[in-house]
């Protein structure tokens, strides 16, 4: 019952979209007040015929119904109740319908919180939002639809879900990182509706503005969780393998910060318009191209979503289209008009085209990096591009861009007084350069890489602070300096500082971390980093959906006895397979990490281990952290609630009302 | 792929399964070091090869049977005193540039290596132009 009820929700939802994409747009060019009017209930309609349908499956999930394929391919009637529902999105299909769903939430945002744009502007970009609606909505239901049934012949019990996805972070994980990938359909939308309208001015920068950061901090805090994860569940130790999965997130990460960059010129300075459009457009456009890459199986990558062509192609069309309008409405309505370049080389406008200049070509070199063994295989090659690669090209713009971000936030719009900033900087330069050779040093052994990271990160953070101070100036006491301070401003500082807390951790991490595959036995002991590591004892445990092994180790340091870390070895019983389960000690400047390999003997009292000690890791997701905390306190500014329709230059005839019409039904 | 290097493959593989409990027991041990240098040439070599079999792990992250074996290969020629090039060249050779996660730096890929340096100079350069080209003088 609940299948079928979640599936015609499903159509339902498709129904209407496709009346979201046809009937407010309509309605906007024939001046029809009742079509205009119809866009908001439909939004909410679509949103909630979604959350039926995702309700549905959850209901399915809960109950063990293994009549529906992906519930028995996905979950077990011995799995814990929180998997059960994290499982949901687990594999494609499910995963596919949280996205919609998410897609949907922000619809309904945009919907409540999109008032201040004109009426007409406001329910063109809803319309945009259902054209996007249509395609999600018809990819699950042609191409992976979730209610798929396994009649007549069910199985008795269900395959289980992957055992590396029964995790605390996989809860969290995707729907985090949805919540950033779809975010940036908003500024999309934004960005079409403002095509259509051929009007794209200031106030349409402000308006994209807390929509797109928001949609930055999620997808900062998806990408975050997703290395996090991979982190502590794959065993391996690393953070970041540049990997295709990884890099679909990464890619409109890197193309978001440059939009949300590009965006505060046009909005405070009317210019840039073209490019900040090109880059709402791209954006989103990349976040799709993301999604095809991960979900048709055209990589191959850790992160394995069963593939099917079917799919890949469903995507590419849809993505096609996408591109393909977005490009021709830019290239036909976007203003021929040349646009002046009225600032001075020393000005905030240079630093932030110089920033998007730079941001674009790192999402252009990871980009071409993940494509390049496609196009290889086009000519028949067949080879990887992996980690080394990125690591020797990646620093390139990064570097760059580090450098200007300690000057940029302190220069004036338009034009700058080079005489006002060259002491103080050359003062932050000699401090962050000096600081950053001798914690380097004290760090042990000295990498060239490590001096320059750091030195990098103080240069930023003291500028940034130095900033802070400057901005409020005028004020005395501290707390009085931090409420004169913007959302803006505030936001701004510690989302910079947030990125340099996160590249000082990645050169530390990457060159001060002692890694050792050992074999142990019972009672033996051994030292790494100033750590003893000792292996106590061996236990084995039973828990509801699989047993384990598990060996304790104490941990102590000059003598000194400091934990105990038990990692285990798991063997999941529904698909017969062994996972390693790591322990972790995390802390400020290091983790303590072990992982069981092999047990190399029949007693089980030797075992191959990993033993890492890493440096500094947990300032990579803590700076991560600081990065989205600056977007919502960004977000939270002033300036976005004061902005009203009446703002705008053109003005529509009648506000809505908050009359609900009655909603047009599809067919 | 062509067909001669499925079958080496395959049979590699079908090898590695037949030593694959000797290896297990054997392997992640015995990779004991004298000198630390080589032991982070170890390493980086295992770090910048890819398993084969696996969907995108390198052997030193890969508990495969194939990638043990790989790993004890590389083990026995940097003990032998083969160079880090001859021990890449070796494993490409029976694996293919698939097998390199760190894409050699030859003619047919040049474009990956330049092109995206290419790109950053060449819109730097095209703003510059515009710059210079529409700047408004604004002197004081």
């Amino acid at each position: 019952m609940h299948a079928e009820f979640g599936n015609y929700l499903l159509v339902f939802a498709l129904c209407i979209s496709i009346c979201l994409s046809v009937f407010p747009m309509w309605g906007a060019f024939a001046n029809n007040r009742q079509l205009i009017l119809s866009a908001k209930p439909l939004t909410v309609l679509l949103f909630t015929a979604l959350f039926g349908s995702f309700i549905c499956l959850v209901y399915a999930f809960y109950i063990d119904d293994f009549t529906i394929a992906y519930v028995a391919q996905n979950s077990n009637s011995m799995l814990p109740d929180r998997y059960k529902f994290s499982a949901v999105w687990g594999a494609h299909e499910g995963s596919f319908l949280l996205w919609t769903l998410i897609f949907s939430g922000w619809a309904i945002a945009v919907a409540l919180f999109g008032k201040n744009l004109p009426a007409k502007s406001h329910v063109r970009v809803l319309s945009v939002l259902g054209m996007i609606g249509c395609g999600f909505v018809s990819f699950l239901l042609f191409t992976s639809n979730p209610f798929d049934r396994t009649l007549p012949f069910f199985p008795v019990d269900g395959g289980d879900l992957n055992p590396l996805l029964q995790d605390f972070g996989l809860i969290i994980h995707p729907p985090l990182l949805y919540m950033g990938y779809v975010g940036f359909a908003v500024s999309f939308a934004f960005a079409i509706t403002a095509l259509i309208e051929g009007e794209w001015t200031s106030n349409w920068a402000r308006a994209t503005r807390p929509w797109t950061i928001a949609a930055w901090s999620f997808l900062t805090l998806g990408v975050m969780l997703g290395s996090w994860w991979a982190y502590y569940e794959l065993g391996w130790g690393g953070w970041w393998f540049w990997d295709p999965s990884e890099n679909a997130s990464f890619i409109p990460w890197l193309s978001g910060t440059a939009l949300m960059h590009s965006l505060a010129v046009t909005d405070k300075r009317n210019s840039f318009k073209g490019w900040t459009l090109a880059l709402s457009l791209s954006t989103f456009s990349l976040s799709l191209l993301g999604t095809f890459l991960i979900r048709s199986g055209v990589l191959t990558s850790v992160h394995a979503f069963a593939s099917d062509p079917a799919r890949g192609r469903f995507i590419l069309i849809f993505l096609a289209l996408v591109v393909g309008t977005a490009l021709l409405l830019f290239l036909f309505r976007s203003s021929k008009v040349k646009t002046k370049a009225d600032f001075s080389e020393l000005s905030k406008d240079m630093f932030l085209l110089l920033n998007n200049i730079l941001l674009v070509s790192a999402t252009f070199f990871v980009l071409f990096g993940t494509l390049y063994p496609l196009l290889a295989e086009v000519i028949g090659k067949k080879m990887s591009v992996g980690a080394p690669y990125f690591n020797s090209i990646f620093p390139i713009p990064m570097i760059l861009l580090f450098i200007l971000l300690g000057v940029g936030p302190l220069l004036n719009w338009k034009k700058h007084d080079a005489s006002t900033l060259k002491k103080p900087l050359i003062k932050i330069a000699l401090i962050s350069v000096v600081l950053g050779l001798l914690s380097s040093l004290i760090a042990g052994e000295f990498y060239l890489w490590v001096m320059v990271g750091l030195s990098l990160s103080l240069w930023v953070s003291i500028s940034s602070f130095y900033n802070l101070n400057l901005m409020s100036r005028h004020k005395k006491t501290l707390s009085k300096k931090l409420s004169s301070l913007s959302g803006t401003q505030l936001g701004m500082t510690v989302a910079h500082i947030g990125v340099v807390v996160t590249l000082a951790g990645v050169v530390l991490t990457s060159f001060h971390s002692e890694e050792k595959d050992l074999r142990m036995a019972i009672g033996e002991s051994k030292e790494i980093a100033g750590y003893n590591f000792s292996m106590k004892e061996v236990q084995d445990l039973t828990k509801d959906n699989y047993q384990a092994t598990r060996v304790i180790f104490d941990v102590s340091r000059n003598g000194e006895f400091l934990l105990s870390l038990a990692p285990e070895k798991r063997f999941y019983l529904a698909k017969r397979q062994i996972m390693t389960e790591a322990d972790i000690d995390a802390g400020f400047h290091r983790d303590l990490y072990i992982a069981l390999g092999e047990a190399l003997d029949n007693s089980g009292n030797v075992w191959s281990v990993r033993i890492y000690v890493k440096s500094f890791i947990r300032w990579i997701w803590g700076g991560a952290i600081l990065m989205a905390l600056g977007g919502f306190l960004a977000m939270m500014d002033k300036r976005y609630r004061k902005l009203k329709a009446e703002n705008f230059a053109k003005i529509s005839e009648d506000e809505s009302k908050p009359i609900f019409s009655h909603p047009v039904e599809g067919d | 792929m062509s067909d001669k290097r499925v079958k080496i493959i395959s049979l590699l593989l079908t090898s590695c399964m037949l030593l694959f409990t000797q290896v297990a027991k054997s392997t992640i041990d015995s990779y004991q070091f004298e000198d630390p240098e080589m032991e982070a040439r170890f390493q980086q070599l295992i770090f910048e090869l890819r398993c084969p079999k696996c969907q995108n792990q390198n052997l030193a992250d890969s508990n495969s049977a194939l990638s043990m074996d790989l790993k004890s290969i590389v083990y026995e020629k940097l003990i032998s005193g083969e160079t880090d090039e001859q021990i890449k060249s070796f494993m490409k050779q029976r694996y293919g540039d698939f097998i390199l996660f760190d894409p050699e730096m030859n003619r047919d890929n040049a474009i990956l290596w330049f092109g995206p340096i290419v790109f950053l100079c060449l819109i730097l350069i095209i703003f510059i132009r515009w710059y210079i080209r529409n700047r408004v003088n604004n002197n004081d």
